[in-house]
């Protein structure tokens, strides 16, 4: 393999991030947790807001990384402006938003319900009280339907996503359908089927053709659960109708041309065959692929390192500094190698795609002005 | 069974713990699947029986150790040294399996989609089954009514749904106050809740975020009666570089101003770049360490190769043990011979045992 065709390639793409980022109006930020991936997004927003766009950024992160980032002390499930660092184009705006998917969950559910009644069934349901925060993928779904909610307010030109940071990439791809073969699927109708009320009528009293898989799940669960489980899916019934249309209109949106997807990743291997099992993903749907941010490269180093003699010719350094200066270059060399080639693989492996070096930087980024330090990287 | 724990030799014991379950959980990439093989092959060096577990989904732990395929069943390692995998169906069938007695007509059922979207829905099902496994697997006895593992490890999802799992039991057994399920709850939230059987290890990464989350984790573990076995800090760069030295070397760079090699130039701004990074991570130590009160964080260094083998995660198995830490201690106050130690330490990790 060549090593400079994916680098000069790389280069070239630096110049383009910008650019496809233009027609772009949804980003979906995605990769796995630690990756800097809540700084790559915010930080991407800030920039796009710096060139005179209005940007919303939405986080689902429980620690509050973002808000810290932002220099926001407190997100709650509602925008907030962001004061924007002196040198913005005109027009330009950012918001910042955290998702709090208890809050998303209860809105939803009062602005779909059709009566007091009806919401104040479900609110009060044992079940949806403990996993309307809790449960796991919980949190993909109200990011979607928050996502939903953002795009048809209107308001941004462009809206970026930061995913939930252990969710993997195809879960997150497959939700809205998830949901939609869900609400829509034979299984909630049968939980919904009288007879699935066990608790109440007895088992006994049950035939036809549910009668074993009633027989085994209710061994499996007791009857309690399957029965508050479909009390639960039941109280649930009158927002379905609601609630699939939106995710239709979410899984349209994944498809949309100004939808695009970043990846999000480190060197690491594992970590890097991500993207590229993310790009053939989305390669497969034909959705956009916008390409992969490597944040925190090891820095570049020479191709010939420096010989001790010439570290000990230096004034100032003995022997002994010198013998360590020399160690700690050949180790840090070492794991640009190593980046390097994982930065190439990758470029080699994802067609057209863009992939941008972002280096590891000796100091953490937790303000405004630290995330714009990762902009000329980003942007080049 | 409690009463029958073998002993083990205190000194070998990495963190100074006993064998026991222990969930390994932090932020994504701090390091969870690493210290979750270090800290086997530590308690298995010590003598303890000891059982990696993976669950589905998730990087793997084992593979640092071993190229060996792992699954369901538990496959050994290496003496005393095993792994497996939690799979989400097989857990399923094995639960069935326990309360449907006819084996075939459990199997059958279970592959039926009704049911597998059922576990897949249901709130927190998928996690109980999970702890119901862990549970099981503390508690199998062998044919002469020993514990089968005396150290369990669990390379647990990252900090959020990690925090998920183990709350899991008891959300459900507040849930459903009777039945069959609410009973399997009761007992696993028992369990979870035991310091004396089950533990979370905490991982942390010597930077800003990372520190401030593991406070926080550990926080809400306390307060949902979850011990907090010990919390570890990975990554440590150990500085080459005295304070006066790096001021030499920065002199050095301005001096030159434009006239040395890149090579040379290089090799300056990385001892400046190591140093800075170094210090760095010292406050956030000293931060981590004032949030933890009277405990300490346990502490790996960075270990600088470009993929972590068995070799390295055998080195970082010793540096968990008491004298591996008193020595990276000493280390990191530069107390010995400084900068040389530390320099010893990036090249030859932990060669020798220290015991
Ligand atoms: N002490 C260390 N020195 C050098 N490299 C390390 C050290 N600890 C971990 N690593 C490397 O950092 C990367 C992430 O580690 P690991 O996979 O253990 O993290 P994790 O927390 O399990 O990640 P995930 O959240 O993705 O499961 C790996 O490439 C690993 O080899
Ligand atoms: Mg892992």
């Amino acid at each position: 393999m060549s090593r400079s065709s994916p680098k000069a390639r790389r280069n070239d793409v630096q110049h383009r991030l910008g650019d496809r980022l233009a027609s772009v109006r949804v980003l979906l930020v995605c990769g796995s947790g630690g990756v800097g991936k809540t700084s790559i997004a915010a930080a991407i927003a800030l920039d796009e807001a710096m060139r005179g766009r209005r940007v919303c950024v939405l986080t689902i992160d429980p620690a509050r990384r973002l808000a810290q980032a932002m220099g926001l002390d407190k997100l709650e499930d509602r925008e907030r402006p962001v004061t924007l660092p002196d040198g913005a184009e005109a027009g330009g705006s950012l918001h910042a938003l955290m998702l709090d998917p208890k809050t998303a969950f209860d809105r939803l559910v009062t602005e779909t319900s059709t009566t007091d009644a009806e919401r104040e069934r479900i609110l009060g349901n044992r079940i949806y009280q403990q996993i309307s925060g809790a449960s796991t993928g919980i949190q993909e779904y109200m990011a979607l339907e928050r996502l939903y909610e953002l795009d048809r307010g209107g308001k941004y030109d462009l809206i970026v996503v930061d995913t939930p940071p252990a969710s993997h990439a195809r879960e997150l791809l497959e939700s809205p359908k998830r949901m939609l073969r869900f609400l829509e699927g034979r299984s909630l109708r049968w939980f919904l089927r009288p007879s699935a009320k066990v608790g109440r009528i007895g088992l006994k009293a049950l035939g036809g053709s549910n009668g074993p898989i009633m027989n085994v799940l209710q061994r499996i669960t007791g009857a309690e659960m399957l029965r508050d489980t479909s009390e639960f899916l039941e109280s649930l019934q009158g927002i379905y109708g609601v609630v699939s249309d939106r995710f239709k209109v979410v899984e349209r949106m994944f498809a949309d041309e100004a939808t695009g997807f970043l990846a999000v990743t480190s060197p690491e291997r594992e970590s890097v065959n991500e993207a590229v099992n993310f790009w053939e993903l989305l390669e497969a749907r034909r959705f956009r692929f916008v390409g992969t941010i490597v944040n925190r490269v090891e820095p570049d180093a020479p191709d010939t390192l420096s010989s001790l003699e010439a570290l000990e010719a230096i004034e100032g350094i003995d022997e002994s500094l010198a013998a360590r200066l020399g160690a700690a270059q050949v180790d840090h060399a070492a794991l640009a190698g190593r980046d390097q080639v994982r930065l190439d693989e990758l470029a080699d492996a994802t067609g057209d795609a863009l992939t941008v070096s972002v280096p590891r930087l000796a100091r953490m980024v937790n303000d405004l002005d630290g995330l714009r330090t990762l902009a000329p990287p980003l942007y080049s | 069974m409690a009463s029958r724990r073998p002993t083990f030799d205190a000194d070998a014991l990495p963190l100074g713990l006993t064998p026991r379950t222990v969930f390994v959980t932090g932020k994504g990439g701090v390091g969870k699947s690493t210290v979750t093989a270090a800290l086997a092959l530590a308690w298995r060096d010590a003598g303890a029986r000891t059982l990696i577990v993976e669950i589905e989904g998730h990087a793997s732990a084992a593979a640092t150790i071993s190229g060996k395929r792992i699954g369901y069943e538990p496959v050994p390692l290496g003496e005393h040294l095993a792994a497996m995998r939690i799979t989400l169906l097989d857990a399923l069938k094995e639960y069935a399996r326990m309360r449907i007695k006819v084996k075939l007509v459990a199997d059958r059922l279970v592959s039926n989609p009704i049911i597998d979207q059922f576990a897949q829905a249901a709130p927190g099902f998928r996690d109980l089954l999970i702890l119901g496994k862990l549970w099981s697997l503390a508690t199998e006895v062998d044919e002469r009514g020993q514990p089968r593992w005396d150290a369990i490890i669990v390379d647990s999802p990252a900090t959020g749904h990690g925090l998920g799992l183990l709350n899991m039991a008891g959300v459900i057994a507040r849930m459903f106050p009777v039945g069959p399920i609410s009973a399997e709850a009761k007992r696993v939230d028992a369990f979870t809740r035991d310091p004396e059987r089950v533990g979370v290890v905490l991982v942390a990464l010597p930077e800003e975020l990372p520190v401030t989350e593991t406070l926080e984790l550990r926080e809400q573990l306390e307060e949902q009666g979850i011990d907090v076995a010990a919390t570890v800090l990975n990554g440590l760069l150990i500085d080459r570089f005295a304070p006066e030295e790096i001021d030499r070397v920065r002199t050095a760079l301005e001096a030159a101003d434009g006239s040395l090699d890149e090579a040379a130039t290089h090799a300056l701004e990385t001892a400046v770049w190591e140093h800075t990074r170094s210090t760095d991570q010292a406050e956030e130590r000293e931060r981590l360490d004032a949030g933890l009160g009277a405990d300490e964080a346990a502490l790996l260094p960075w270990m600088f190769s470009a993929q972590l083998e068995r070799e390295h995660v055998a080195s970082l198995a010793r540096w968990l043990t008491s004298a591996g830490q008193e020595v990276l201690l000493e280390q990191l106050a530069g107390a010995t011979d400084g900068p040389a130690a530390a320099a010893a330490v990036h090249a030859a990790s932990f060669e020798e045992d220290p015991t």
